[in-house]
């Protein structure tokens, strides 16, 4: 082919080309038209739900209640295992990880505290968490359409009452360091430091608003809860455990400044609460709340089980300080909780060695309590000894030893030292409540933190009794440049 | 104009095109010739500055339409210089001949989206990469085949597994947490670069349960056959890459395939064969006898315990029996790596033009074999590119390519199941012979590292347990151009271009219930379906029209374009994981421990630029000024238009001073680009809390989106000189270059008590600072002999300016006891912080030398400079040609290093591996950050292009070409493991410098014929 006959293959065509090149274009247009809409930008996250889309689905105040309790769930295992250390009543041994020793038991070296930047600051981000998420929860109540005002009131109540519980964990292992109360709407607005006092008005303020919601709630909940509130999940049932929690934060605030006032305000709580003094049975001690656990898919297994948490030892003095019973064997309580395991030692030498573990949560689906009776029969005692009547104290306390311990009733009476009787109390609570998050913040609100075992007690991994859990280090970073803060307690523990 | 009134603008532009009124015109015929009248094919013949033209046909042949008046026609053709020549009003033909231009200073580099410019006259450094040099030697991936070609860019290898992975690094990391890799675009579609992983963790549990960026993730680049490539062009700065606005800080390489040349249609045949082996050996330590297994103290003070190598009772036992009382040593790399079983590739084209009709068409069928047992990659494809015109003003162009790729590269890098086999050896002492196997079949248990569950035998897992990944690959694309207009001086073509690129890969593992580390989760036998897909859907619309005064002689021509885009990718990304398998069973189902996960993806991306190109005074003065609006569903306010201008110039000085000097180019450019967020960073999420007590919840997520997250913004400035001497026979590229990239992606920490963790925020700046250099140089021309080299030359610093955060290791890293990068304001982005007792101190526990251990900068990741050597030499029909690739620094996190000491098995144990590990126990992570410079032979190959006589012999050829050639030949380092380049992670931004027990790489020799019919 030459040039000039390729030019005219070329242009055959023509013809036929005539009308393409219109309908082409006019083609090439419609598509183009539609690809230039901003209409085709709006695509929705298919991977997890969207805030706009959950909150306006007819299921969201059912899903957000039940995940408040997801997340108070996922605060205890830790609540209990720290304050477990700290109190001298288990350890976390961990093979190739002395931090869970060293970091707890022994602090920064010869400076008898805890770091903050390391493995013993918690109990503060899961909680706060959580008070975001019931934060949420109040405002999806309050914008909900679709129930009625009494169910908003028991909503509003329930979410009230375990923001006050939240808030007791936290304060808890901050005491006096004084602790954040408030969530913010915008997260990245800073909410101030409150004292230790302030924050326990709050803490009974909120459990006290929460309980008069309760009280407008009506027959039902927005929303049902899980089999963990067998007995407590109307808002009338669950005003019983609002004034548990009650009895318990005003009897920790007693201890803390509160005083006589506070001791009648756990009294009276606990009047409201579901307290059985006629328990004679352990089943009757244990009726209370409890977090539920399962292995299916997406659910989460007691963190505390028997089974699972092979690294979780209990200290060696639980069995040397056991109370024994008349026929010279040592307490039901020990028995049932205490097993035997293979010994081991902390990693690193931080540590004593230990061949002792907790049976208490025998299977990875047992429940965790959150409070039972046994703890306000307790709760009672002690508010009954410090507001004079030490023979009321003394009776309960008895009604424990029998039915709780198998032990024969205490040989104190009316007479004898206050001082005595509360160290009877304090161990009977120690036995009863053992690995459910109570003996050091016992021991510290009556003084007692220098009672707390100290294995040991010379050479560089000398081990001491913390008195508080620090402030995180990450919490105090991101407050660094708050004017407010050089007088916190983020500047108190630099 | 609101966004829609534009669109409706432009559609009313492509409508109305077609009734455009056509001009006087006439047609120019002639030839196109090199020295000695040999015809050139497929030479571009147009107007100067006009962007169309037509094509000379096999025998050098072409007809012009040109409008009435004077023209000064160009006739270019890659690997030649161009020539101009004045055709006046009443000349009908006009020849032109061609030289030949071995040092690439001519071609055509992008400018906009439809635009392009010679190269001469570029006002941005240029980086184009043609198909000889891509392709002279044979790589795993594109990438293999660029590195040590491209001023500026950095191409690593993340280890030496069969079938690719590996990443191109434009000028340093403009992103900590947004992308990091390049676009590609490939015959003006975009393509999917996206890093998958096939799930390689389910086993090694490298990271996270079912898939991490740890499983020797292949990035899909890997699916390319780089035989189809015509050229490759890299765009580096902004002003270059600006045109791809919101998607671009990464830089673009722009790739375009091979199209069919008019004439005769011709084959060619390519066979292939290869082999490869071990480039370099870690080797492992001997042990004298028991003794030193067991109670080895060497490096352990007076009084101290003895080290014991045997990992517990099982390895104490089986040290006793193989010390007897002289341990023996068993190669086990050299066994479970020294693997040289042919490689093949087989390559098919044909190209040939006809009428209105050329096609391009090829087959590729690559196999490569792994130097480890069991591994190995082939990549099968083929690729279609059809160009039609459809009379004089409508021409269509249509590419289609198909690919299935399936690798198997075995397991290497980071594992905590015992399962990758250069971990392993690490630890345990070659005194036992791995291959024997018991009396059930099955290879002898690994004794040593505990003996239990925890550990493995590489030779059985490699035999047994799979991790495999295939890959079908579809990509097409197809482009209608329409010339609305060919008047004397005015000429204007609408394109309308559509693309779209699919995949489906499937990743599957599998280990058998028999497997030594089985036991330690609790299921016996693991299996685990992966499958991730992706679509690209693209569309744009370009309107070019191009000024050409035909007596002016301040305007050469100025073309302006105007266009529009709208880009949609998705993901799929589903896997489904089964632990206790029923025996033999080799699919999840039924299992009692079963995970599924699945993710979706999805981008749109709408765009519309302006771009004004103007050369003036001759072609001496080159202007260009254009702007791109972006809007994305990635961006917090999904409606709002992000603008990307850039400016350039360049002014060229012709044979000024003396006549030696060809041409100076003085040039300088600005521009901004963009790096648009991720997914799901606009979006405020719940979280799935879980269940409990049977029912799901919601929680709040503890990352909080931003309603008003921005895309990242990088803005250069770019200066240059190109200075070409000696007729062409010497030229000088230097470029220097600053970007500043702001409104970087970051997480922000919150106070823990706002019950959030984070937030997604934009702020700081990063910046990066440096040089380019380029020498190219025919140093001797004598007869038939030609050199011709090439040096390049690469040097930058980056920088963390400031941050609006907390200081903050990138991702990918192992912390603070093995090195990592850290972003901390008024500091190098690219240094190693790590551990070390370099803090003065005076009292303390920790103050023991009057230092103490502090997390402090230790060395530079970034190398003082990279330096490649390009050398050719011709002579007649054979030429040599060879890459030689010179790293200076650049330090390496060398945990490899780490593992074999501290498992007591390096070689150099005794004399220096215990005081590395002393000192890194103490503390002191030095003695494994080390320096990775090296010298690397990259390529050699030597060509021989057999006479037209020996050719005909076989029935219908006319060429044949044999070729022998290497790559990755040798490298030269101090460094102490397999290759400073490697990374555990794969493609990131940071941290790029993790050497963990990788696949080892492997030198590859070829043997090819190439049969042209």
């Amino acid at each position: 082919m030459t040039t000039s006959e390729l030019m005219k293959a070329t242009n055959a065509p023509r013809n036929f080309m005539h009308s393409v090149p219109v309908v082409g274009a006019l083609a090439i247009a419609a598509m183009l038209l539609s690809a230039c809409s901003a209409d085709r930008l709006e695509i929705t996250n298919p991977n997890t739900p969207t805030v706009e889309g959950a909150t306006s689905d007819p299921q969201s105040l059912q899903l957000q209640a039940t995940g408040v309790l997801r997340r108070l769930r996922d605060g205890r295992g830790g609540f209990i295992s720290t304050t477990g250390i700290f109190g001298r009543e288990s350890f976390n041994y961990t093979p190739a990880e002395g931090r869970n020793t060293s970091d707890f038991l022994i602090g920064i070296a010869g400076a008898n505290r805890i770091d903050p930047a390391g493995f013993a600051n918690g109990n503060w981000g899961a909680q706060y968490l959580n008070l975001r998420d019931l934060f949420n929860l109040k405002n999806s109540l309050a914008a909900s359409a679709s129930i009625t005002d009494a169910q908003k009131s028991a909503g509003l109540g329930f979410a009230k009452t375990l923001e006050g519980l939240e808030l007791l964990y936290v304060l808890s292992t901050r005491d006096s360091l004084g602790i954040v109360v408030t969530i913010q709407a915008d997260p990245t607005q800073l909410s101030p430091f409150v004292s230790r006092d302030s924050a326990y008005k709050y803490i009974l303020t909120t459990l006290d608003e929460g309980n008069t919601a309760l009280g407008n709630g009506g027959a039902t909940f927005p929303f049902t809860l899980h089999t963990g509130f067998a007995g407590f999940n109307t808002p009338t049932t669950f005003r019983q455990f609002n004034r548990a929690i009650a009895a318990r934060a005003a009897a920790y605030y007693a201890t803390a400044g509160g005083g006589a006032t506070a001791w009648q305000r756990a009294l009276t709580a606990l009047t409201a609460s579901f307290i059985n003094t006629a328990a004679s049975t352990r089943a009757a001690l244990d009726v209370g709340v409890y977090h539920p656990y399962s292995g299916t898919a997406g659910d989460a297994i007691n963190p505390l089980s028997q089974t699972n948490a092979n690294d979780l030892y209990a200290h060696p003095s639980i069995q040397t300080d056991a109370p024994t019973k008349a026929d010279a064997t040592l307490d039901n309580r020990y028995l049932a909780k205490i097993g035997t395991r293979a010994s081991r030692q902390a990693p690193g030498g931080f540590g004593i060695a230990s061949a002792l573990g907790f049976n208490i949560y025998p299977t990875t689906a047992a429940s965790i309590p959150i409070i039972r009776n046994e703890e306000l029969i307790l709760l009672r005692a002690e508010a009954l000894l410090a507001t004079g009547d030490k023979a009321g104290a003394l009776t309960l306390i008895n009604l424990i030893r029998t039915v709780s311990g198998g032990l024969a009733p205490s040989s104190l009476t009316a007479a004898s030292p206050d001082n005595d009787v509360l160290t009877e109390l304090l161990l009977q609570k120690r036995y009863s409540l053992l690995l459910e998050g109570h003996r050091w913040v016992d021991a510290r609100r009556y003084g007692r933190l220098a009672s707390l075992p100290l294995d040991i007690s010379t050479g560089a991994s000398r081990h001491f009794v913390a008195r508080v859990q620090p402030i995180p280090q990450a919490e105090c970073l991101a407050r660094a440049n708050a004017a407010a803060e050089l007088f916190g307690p983020c500047a108190l523990q630099k | 104009m609101g966004t829609f009134s534009r669109c409706v603008a432009m559609a009313a532009i492509v409508c109305a095109a077609p009734m455009y009124a056509q001009a006087q015109t006439r047609d120019i015929t002639g030839t196109v010739t090199q020295a000695g009248g040999i015809p050139i094919p497929d030479a571009t013949v147009s107007v100067v500055g006009q962007q169309v033209g037509t094509r000379t046909n096999e025998r050098g042949e072409f007809r012009l339409r040109v409008p009435a008046g004077d023209q000064i026609i160009a006739a270019r053709v890659l690997g030649y210089k161009r020539v101009t020549a004045r055709v006046l009003a009443n000349e009908t033909s006009r020849n032109f001949t061609l030289e030949r231009d071995v040092l690439q200073l001519e071609g055509l580099t992008v400018t906009g989206q439809a635009t392009t410019t010679d190269r001469r006259v570029a006002a941005t450094a240029v980086a184009t990469v043609n198909a000889a040099e891509l392709n002279r030697v044979p790589a795993r991936s594109v990438e293999g085949n660029l590195a040590g070609k491209v001023a500026g860019a950095r191409v690593f290898e993340n280890s030496g597994a069969p079938g690719g992975g590996a990443q191109i690094q434009i000028r340093g990391a403009t992103s900590i947490l947004g992308q990091g890799d390049p676009l590609y675009v490939v015959d003006g579609v975009i393509v999917s670069n996206a890093s998958i992983s096939s799930g390689a963790s389910s086993l090694t549990r490298a990271s996270g349960t079912s898939a991490s960026g740890q499983d020797q993730v292949v990035n899909r680049l890997a699916d390319f056959n780089p035989n189809d490539i015509e050229s490759i062009e890299v765009l580096k700065s902004a002003a270059a890459s600006a045109i791809y606005g919101a998607r671009a800080t990464n830089g673009v390489v722009v790739i375009t395939t091979k199209r069919g040349r008019q004439g005769r249609a011709t084959w060619n045949v390519t066979q292939r064969v290869g082999t490869q082996q071990q480039q370099r050996k870690l080797e492992s330590r001997r042990f004298a006898n028991y003794n030193e297994v067991k109670a080895d103290t060497i490096g352990v003070a007076a009084g101290g315990t003895p080290r014991d190598w045997t990992g517990g009772a099982i390895g104490d036992a089986a040290a006793k029996i193989a010390c007897n009382p002289d341990c023996p040593y068993y190669d086990w790399q050299g066994q479970l790596y020294g693997r040289t079983d042919p490689s093949w590739e087989t390559l098919l084209s044909a190209s040939g033009g006809a009428n209105n009709t050329r096609f391009f068409a090829s087959l590729n069928d690559k196999q490569e074999a792994g130097i480890m047992i069991n591994t190995g990659a082939r990549r099968t494809g083929g690729r279609v590119n059809l160009d039609q015109t459809f009379g004089t003003r409508w021409t269509a162009g249509l590419g289609l390519d198909i690919t299935r790729n399936r690798l198997k590269r075995g397991f290497g890098g980071n594992a905590n199941a015992g399962i990758s086999p250069i971990y392993e050896f690490g630890y345990t002492p070659a005194i036992i012979d791995l291959q024997q196997r018991d009396a059930t079949g099955r290879y002898v248990r690994m004794p040593f590292h505990g003996g239990g569950f925890n550990t493995a035998n590489p030779f059985e897992v490699i035999e047994a347990a799979e991790n495999d990944e295939s890959v079908w690959r579809q990509a097409g694309n197809l482009r209608v151009a329409y010339t609305a207009l060919a008047s004397a001086q005015n000429s204007m073509q609408v394109t309308f271009l559509a693309g779209v690129d699919r995949f489906q890969q499937e990743g599957y593992q599998y280990s058998p219930n028999y497997l030594q580390f089985e036991p330690a989760d609790g299921f016996l036998g693991t299996a685990q379906q992966s499958n991730g897909s992706s679509l690209q859907f693209n569309q744009g619309v370009n309107l070019v029209h191009t000024f050409t005064p035909s007596s002016s002689r301040l305007l050469t021509s100025a073309t302006t374009s105007i266009g529009g885009s709208y880009e949609t990718q998705e993901t799929n990304i589903y896997r489904i994981r089964g632990r206790g398998l029923l025996p033999t069973r080799r699919v999840p189902v039924g299992a009692p421990d079963l995970l599924v996960e699945n993710t979706k993806n999805d981008f749109r991306d709408q765009s519309f630029y302006v771009n004004e190109q103007l050369v003036l005074l001759d072609e001496k003065l080159a202007l260009n000024a254009s702007v791109r609006g972006d809007r994305g569903s990635a961006n917090g306010d999904r409606q709002q238009f992000y603008y990307f201008p850039k400016f350039s110039a360049s002014y060229r000085l012709v044979r000024p001073f003396t006549d030696k000097i060809d041409d100076i180019k003085l040039r300088a450019a600005t521009g901004k680009s963009g790096n648009r967020p991720r997914y799901g960073d606009r979006d405020l999420l719940f979280a799935d809390g879980g269940l409990i007590g049977g029912a799901g919840s919601l929680v709040s997520n503890t990352t909080l989106g931003n309603v008003n997250i921005e895309p990242e913004v990088m803005n250069e400035l770019e200066f240059g000189t190109d200075i070409t001497l000696f007729g062409s026979r010497l030229n000088f590229e230097f470029t220097r270059y600053q970007r500043k990239i702001t409104n970087l992606l970051l997480s922000a920490p919150l106070a823990a008590s706002s019950g959030l963790n984070a937030q997604i925020i934009n702020g700081g700046q990063l910046s990066v600072l440096g040089t380019e250099g380029v020498i190219s140089a025919v140093p001797i021309r004598r007869g038939r002999f030609e050199w011709t080299t090439r040096v390049i030359y690469n040097q930058n610093a980056q920088f963390t300016d400031n941050i609006p955060v907390p200081p903050f290791a990138p991702p990918n890293n192992f912390g603070v006891s093995y090195g990592r990068n850290r972003i901390q304001a008024n500091t190098r982005s690219s240094l190693i912080w790590g551990n070390a007792p370099l803090r003065p101190c005076t009292v303390g526990p920790t103050c023991l030398t009057g230092f103490a251990v502090a997390d402090t900068i230790l060395f530079d990741s970034n190398p003082v400079h990279t330096t490649t050597f390009n050398n050719d030499f011709s002579f007649g029909p054979i030429t040599l040609s060879g890459l030689v690739d010179w790293r200076n620094g650049g330090y390496v996190s060398n945990m490899t290093n780490n593992l074999y000491d501290e498992g007591g098995q390096s070689r150099d144990y005794q004399t220096a591996g215990a005081a590395r590990f002393n000192r890194f126990r103490a503390n002191d992570i030095r003695p494994y950050i080390q320096k990775g410079s090296y010298v690397k032979i990259r390529e050699v190959t030597i060509n021989y292009q057999a006479p037209a006589s020996l050719a005909k012999r076989i029935p219908g050829a006319t060429s044949l070409r044999f070729n022998v050639s290497g790559r990755n030949l040798a490298i030269i380092s101090d460094y102490w493991g397999f290759d400073p380049e490697f990374n555990n992670f794969g493609n990131s931004n940071f941290n790029r410098f993790i050497d963990l027990a990788p696949f080892p790489a492997s030198r590859q020799f070829f043997f090819s014929i190439d049969l042209g019919f």
